[in-house]
């Protein structure tokens, strides 16, 4: 500091602060003093701390916010003062006593009053007691909003006694424990009291008196710490570690001691994760070990300001909410296909995995228009041989999904996916321990290794599946836990390989019942295709050339962004107009009497209708609208019937001897003859909504048109609506 | 004026001097650093220092420059101490200030007192790191880091020798002689001898030094560097020179805990995780070293043959003019080896070549572990090739895959938050380490829990050359480069890049050991052999665009005919074996002939497996 501070003035702005600090109100009219208003809780004790939010300062004197950041400590000691000083005006009524240091501080007052009535000393008869001792009120800062969290690496000796955000995972907390902050003694001799504030960790105790009377007599009155009198913070010691995301590769995560006094204390626990506004500050070493250590300091942050925290809220905090700029970035003509590809970029095609993984996150509506709650997450599966990047894509999504969980079916846990019943080694009583799917509540359960699940987790995945809850009934302990999840879960075949010969029961060994309840499910299947290969090729020796993956085609959006987009996706809640849910029901009974005439080896039951809806409201969130359109529906039964092909795979080679065109003939024809014989046109808008909805491209579609019309197998009318047979 | 002796013996003397003189506040230290790397410049004179490696700690000077070269096990919380203090002089009230850069304790003359409240004293802040003796290194290195270092332990006597004799033989009266004469601290005195007698004792039964290798048990220090800038990586390998710092007082914080404090501790400070955490960091000196690093040099290779100041490139250059008759000669040495194979030693000189060069996502490009099965079956054959290969590697570990060894090994390193370190485990070493797995060993029987992870473990290093350490809250990522070799009878359980089946040309005598015994090579080659080794790694090495063209034009051919004759991995495989093959040629491009000779290699090694 290059010049002394006037800190008598700075005092005064401090209270020219809270005594005047005012924002509008928010219905307009007047102003709320809002460090006026916590100042009378703080006189009738209704409230303990009181923090200086370091915006509104910034708005009132920006000035003295910065210094405040520079040098935390002294104007945490200068606001207390002022404060000290402001109670007594804002006192509008006598407060009952709480405790017995209230009763001591009383006494204590009324004793000194009359002792000092001898109008010739002029002090202030509060100068003799610590002030420490008489105060009930805590002071913290809340950090600015713009200041960025550090990263506990970043935090360095630049920073001692700085106000500092710093973010990280709790890995130790201590017990609460009573520290002392103000020690008492009363003298044997003469009666006396002694006050000792006490800053450092330890303390050496008084032994003598020091009191006028003791000292000219000599008399030696030995002190006695009273722990009635004395004044006791709470106190946690709290170490955090740095979050795995902000370690840079090949480095050891660091920690940092935090210092929790008051009501920061018990804020947070072993395994959270927290911001923590503070001060660092370094700790001498006291006592002789200070010399044979170099002069070593401990360093420790004193929490101002604990919160607890997880993945979304540190993205949201330093962001907010979207712009429209950023809205309309994401909102181009092709976001569908460019959200759905910046899923996992490195992993080259499976567009329609990626297409299915994305409405995964967005998720589908939960309940009806008449309040009844139904499932809106969405399972999927994803099967398919060794080495088909099918892990790489689950811990994408654990990544990118603002609250998930990954576990592999055999989870090392002792709890494994659903809950466990632990005895708590202090007390002796018995508490629930929730499993992987109870952590990933309202958010992605990823299960690797879906098929090698205990079979007791897999019954109890069968109701998270459907119910969206967990119940247990263990040690006396019945209870049902939310788990409303979304599981994307992966397995490999049983043999291996993926037997197209077979059904997908045993190929994965799962029994039906579960399968039906996955949306989704994809195989992925490592097939010989020269396009493919090449491209392939190309790719591998890229990387060994070059070193890096090569270029992407398009830019991928950014993880952050995408998870901000979802978010809000989330918030819209999409219905199903009834003129859609016709449409939708015939769709349904087309699938029923598909599934009954082919020999299928998925099923098609009331659960794919529900599918259908919540896949169609997924894409309608994720356009951001209100109603679910016919598109909608039609991508959805799309996503169905080309998750089913993969299955399929004897279909899928029928699928390629039938060109296109010849496909979507039949498809047409089918239409005519549902409608029981006698009509022989269809409307072309709706024969293109079927074809779509088989997976057939509008493209093919007006192809094959053209090519039977000049066949002679039907006739177009010139307005191009309608189809007739000839 | 400091001399030769003065500079190396009593570095902190200069340090001193080199801070009375300072002119501001920031060059002092940069005026140090520079005084010594200029001493340090050159080679001979580097070597003059002795080096913690080869020499006891009893034997070297205390407070002198020595050197350590070391693998970083650990990085603990960077330290705050006050990097220059004011002292106030009681009897005449004169103010000084000092500097307690470069070492653990302070002292002060008698009558003088620190002033911790100055304003003029500075926080600073160093890097600790615990470091251990490279992990893997082998003998040969050892011996000939030792003979490389010019002056034998005679300079401690030299130096110690003009103050005062003293007596070789313990340890202790030894560091309390090292200590400077003028800074006399008596009242220490007693409680010292006492403290060092305490740790001598608690030493051997509480405290492991913390290598990653069950076997090992080379020297451990704690460094610590002034210098905030450098980002130091775990697994790192580094030769530090600095001053040493062997004070029994440093492990006085072992000895006595917190509560020995005078005056009553309030609210914290007497947790037993505490203490722990503390005596886990301030081990005693006789047993873990401090060393105050003055000048670091970051190593890619540990091998003697090249000097610490020369560049791989020009011994680069060298070798590869006669790249191919070298070549020759090793395959030679590496097919007594496998009893006259061929195909075999090849693959083991593109494996012991090998190295992950480049990281793409969760892809490390450039690993070839190697399988090769069929091995005798005589047990001891596998430890005696990795002796062999021990001989011409600078840095390799023998594993024997046994029951027991699994179960009972820790390979994973885990973070103790007790004692808030990172306990080591087997898979942490350093870049190219090569390990030999000797998975004849296993026997069938029951894998526990540990077992299993460690299994696990050695499965996720082979396929992506990574390591999860333990962390607890969550694992934490490494990125490693252990070459792997796995001796089986069958076909390994561990997921390998490639698997080349052994087959003797020449009949397999009853005693191998002995057959082993007889490949003698003059030192002279031997130390070509290591050369190459070491060095042809690092070659230069690139594929032009139209092999690229032919490489993936070739494998869509073969792809089209049965897609399960080559699938991408086996494209992976064939692009680092190519590499491997051409810098082991000397060529640093990749040629028509040699794709065709590795699709020959590759077409025969699947052969084999076949049979």
């Amino acid at each position: 500091m290059e010049k002394k501070r006037d800190y008598a003035a700075e005092k005064e702005r401090c209270k020219t602060f809270l005594s005047e600090f005012c924002q509008s109100d928010e219905s307009g009219n007047g102003k709320s003093f809002k460090y006026g208003q916590i100042l009378t809780k703080l006189a009738h004790r209704e409230q303990v701390s009181l923090t200086v939010d370091l915006d509104d300062l910034q708005e009132f004197d920006a000035d003295l916010a910065e210094n405040v950041v520079q040098n935390t400590l002294r104007y945490q000691r200068l606001f207390a003062d002022v404060i000290e000083e402001l109670l007594p005006d804002y006192k509008e009524r006598e407060v009952t006593y709480k405790d017995a240091l209230d009763v001591y501080i009383e006494h204590r007052m009324v004793m000194e009053q009359r002792n000092h009535q001898d109008p010739s000393e002029q002090r202030n008869w509060r100068n003799k007691y610590p002030s420490e001792l008489m105060r009930r009120f805590e002071v913290s800062f809340k950090a600015n909003s713009a200041q960025k969290a550090y990263p506990i690496r970043e935090v360095k000796a630049s920073h001692i006694g700085k106000l500092t955000v710093v973010r990280g995972i709790v890995i130790r907390a201590t017990e609460v424990k009573p520290m002392m902050s103000v020690a008492t003694y009363t003298c044997d001799r003469c009666g006396g009291e002694t006050y000792q504030p006490i800053t450092s960790p330890t303390f050496m105790p008084l032994e003598m008196c020091p009191s006028e009377e003791c000292q000219t007599n000599r008399s030696g009155g030995r002190l006695f710490l009273q722990n009635r009198g004395s004044k006791f913070t709470k106190f946690q010691e709290i170490k955090i570690q740095e979050h795995s995301d902000m370690v840079p590769v090949g480095n050891i995560p660091r920690s940092l001691t935090i210092f929790c006094r008051g009501e920061t204390t018990r804020a947070a626990f072993p395994g959270d994760h927290i911001s923590v506004t503070g001060v660092f500050l370094p700790m001498l070493r006291v006592g002789f070990r200070q010399m044979q250590q170099g002069l070593l300091t401990d360093s420790y942050m004193e929490a101002h300001r604990v919160i607890k925290m997880n993945k979304t809220q540190e993205d949201e905090q330093d962001q907010g909410e979207m712009t429209e700029d950023e809205i309309e970035q994401i909102t181009q003509e092709d976001f569908y296909d460019k959200l759905a590809n910046s899923i996992a970029p490195e992993i080259y095609g499976h567009e329609d995995i990626k297409k299915a993984l994305l409405l995964l996150l967005v998720g589908g509506v939960d309940r009806n228009s008449n309040g009844m709650k139904i499932r809106g997450n969405i399972n999927i599966c994803l099967m398919g041989d060794p080495g088909v990047a099918k892990s790489q894509l689950l811990s994408y999504i654990d990544r990118l999904a603002p609250r998930s969980q990954y576990t592999t079916g055999r989870g090392s846990s002792g709890v494994g996916l659903t809950a466990a019943v632990m005895k708590d080694q202090v007390t002796g009583e018995m508490v629930l321990e929730g499993g992987a799917l109870v952590l990933a509540d309202q958010g992605v359960c990823c299960i690797d290794e879906f098929d090698k699940m205990m079979d007791s987790d897999r019954t109890a995945i069968h109701e998270v599946m459907e119910q969206q809850t967990i119940s247990i009934a263990k040690a006396g302990i019945m209870t049902s836990l939310n788990a409303r999840v979304s599981i994307l879960a992966a397995a490999n075949p049983a043999y291996g390989r993926y037997n197209p010969k077979k059904s997908i029961e045993h190929n994965i060994q799962l029994p039906a019942a579960l399968l039906s309840r996955f949306d989704l499910l994809w195989l992925i299947q490592d097939k010989p295709d020269r396009e493919n290969d090449l491209r392939l090729a190309q790719h591998i020796t890229y990387v060994h050339m070059n070193s890096v993956h090569p270029p992407l085609q398009f830019e991928p959006i950014d993880m952050r962004l995408m998870r901000r987009y979802i978010s809000l996706c989330k918030k819209k809640q999409p219905v199903v107009p009834r003129e859609l849910t016709d449409y939708i029901t015939a769709a349904y009974v087309e699938l029923r009497k598909e599934a009954r005439a082919s020999n299928d080896a998925t099923f098609t039951s009331a659960r794919t209708l529900l599918s259908i809806l919540r896949l169609a409201t997924a894409l309608a969130r994720l356009r951001l609208a209100d109603v679910v359109e016919k598109d909608d529906v039609n991508e959805a039964m799309r996503m169905m019937e080309m998750s089913k092909d993969t299955l399929n795979p004897a279909a899928e080679h029928l699928h390629r001897q039938q060109r296109p065109t010849d496909a979507i003939f039949q498809v047409i024809r089918d239409m005519v003859s549902v409608d029981g014989g006698s009509v022989t046109s269809v409307q072309i808008t709706d024969a293109r909504q079927r074809c779509v909805a088989k997976g057939y491209t509008p493209d093919q579609f007006d192809q094959a048109i053209e090519e039977y019309e000049s066949l002679n197998v039907w006739l177009l009318n010139a307005a191009k609506t309608r189809l007739t047979f000839i | 004026m400091p001399c030769v002796e003065n500079w190396k013996s009593n570095p902190l003397h200069i340090v001193n001097n080199l801070f009375e003189k300072r002119s501001d506040d920031q060059s002092w230290k940069k005026e140090i650093s520079k005084y010594f790397s200029n001493k340090l410049e050159n080679l001979s004179t580097l070597q003059l220092i002795s080096s913690l490696n080869d020499e006891p700690l009893h034997s070297i000077h205390s407070e002198g420059l020595v050197r350590f070269r070391c693998m970083i096990q650990d990085t603990f919380e960077p330290e705050y101490f006050l990097e220059t203090y004011e002292v106030v002089d009681k009897s005449n009230g004169n103010k000084t200030m000092h500097t307690s850069r470069y070492r653990d304790i302070v002292t002060c003359k008698e009558g003088c007192e620190v002033m911790m409240e100055s304003e003029r004293n500075e926080t600073g802040c160093r890097q600790v790191l615990y470091c251990v003796s490279i992990p893997g290194e082998t003998n040969w290195v050892k011996e000939k880091y030792k003979t490389n270092c010019k002056q034998p332990s005679s300079s401690y006597n030299a130096t110690s020798g003009l103050k005062r004799s003293h007596d070789d033989g313990e340890e202790e009266t030894m560091e309390h002689d090292t200590e400077p004469v003028n800074q006399s601290n008596d009242c220490f005195a007693n409680k010292r001898s006492r403290l060092s007698q305490n740790s001598s004792n608690v030493t051997q039964q509480t405290l492991t030094k913390n290598h990653p290798l069950p076997d090992e048990d080379g020297p451990v220090c704690i460094v610590k560097v002034y210098d905030e800038a450098t980002d130091f990586k775990v697994n790192e390998i580094y030769e530090f020179v600095g001053v040493l710092s062997v004070d029994p007082e440093l492990s006085s914080a072992y000895d006595t805990p917190v509560a020995e404090n005078n005056g009553l501790v309030n609210g914290h400070g007497t947790d037993a995780e505490q203490i722990a955490e503390q005596k886990a960091h301030s081990p005693p000196a006789s047993f873990v070293p401090r060393l105050h690093c003055i000048q670091m040099f970051r190593l890619q290779h540990n091998n003697p043959c090249i000097p610490l100041h020369q560049s791989i490139d020009a011994a680069k250059q060298e070798l590869t003019a006669n790249a191919p008759i070298l070549r020759q000669e090793i395959l030679n040495f590496l097919k007594q080896a496998t009893f006259g194979d061929e195909l075999t030693a090849e693959y083991l000189l593109c494996h012991l070549i090998a190295r992950v060069y480049s990281r793409t996502g969760l892809m490390a490009v450039g690993k070839m572990s190697l399988n090769i099965s069929g091995i005798p079956l005589q047990s001891c054959y596998a430890k005696l090739l990795s002796d062999l290969l021990k001989e011409v590697l600078t840095k390799a570990f023998y594993l024997r895959m046994s029951l027991e060894n699994m179960n009972k090994l820790h390979f994973t390193p885990t973070k103790n938050y007790s004692t808030n370190r990172l306990d080591s485990g087997i898979l942490q070493l350093s870049e190219g380490t090569h390990m030999v797995v000797d998975e004849s060993a296993l026997q069938p029987g029951q894998l526990d829990q540990n077992g299993v992870k460690n299994i696990q473990a050695l499965g996720t290093l082979l396929t992506q050359q990574k390591v999860d350490y333990n962390f607890q809250f969550h694992p934490v990522v490494f990125q490693h480069n252990i070459p792997i070799l796995v001796l089986s009878e069958g076909k390994s359980m561990l997921p390998c890049d490639c698997q080349v089946l052994l087959k003797p040309q020449i009949p397999i005598s009853s005693d191998i050991t002995s057959y082993f015994k007889q490949f003698t090579i003059s030192e002279d080659i031997m130390n070509k052999f290591r050369l190459f080794f070491t060095i042809v790694k690092f070659s230069e090495y690139e594929l032009d665009e139209s092999m690229m063209k032919t490489i993936e034009n070739d494998f869509v051919t073969t792809r089209q005919a049965n897609s399960d004759n080559m699938t991408p991995e086996d494209l992976h495989a064939h692009l680092v074996l190519a590499r491997s093959l051409c810098i082991s040629w000397g060529e640093s491009k990749l040629r028509e002939e040699r794709w065709k000779t590795i699709r020959d290699l590759e077409n025969e090694r699947k052969q084999r497996l076949l049979h």
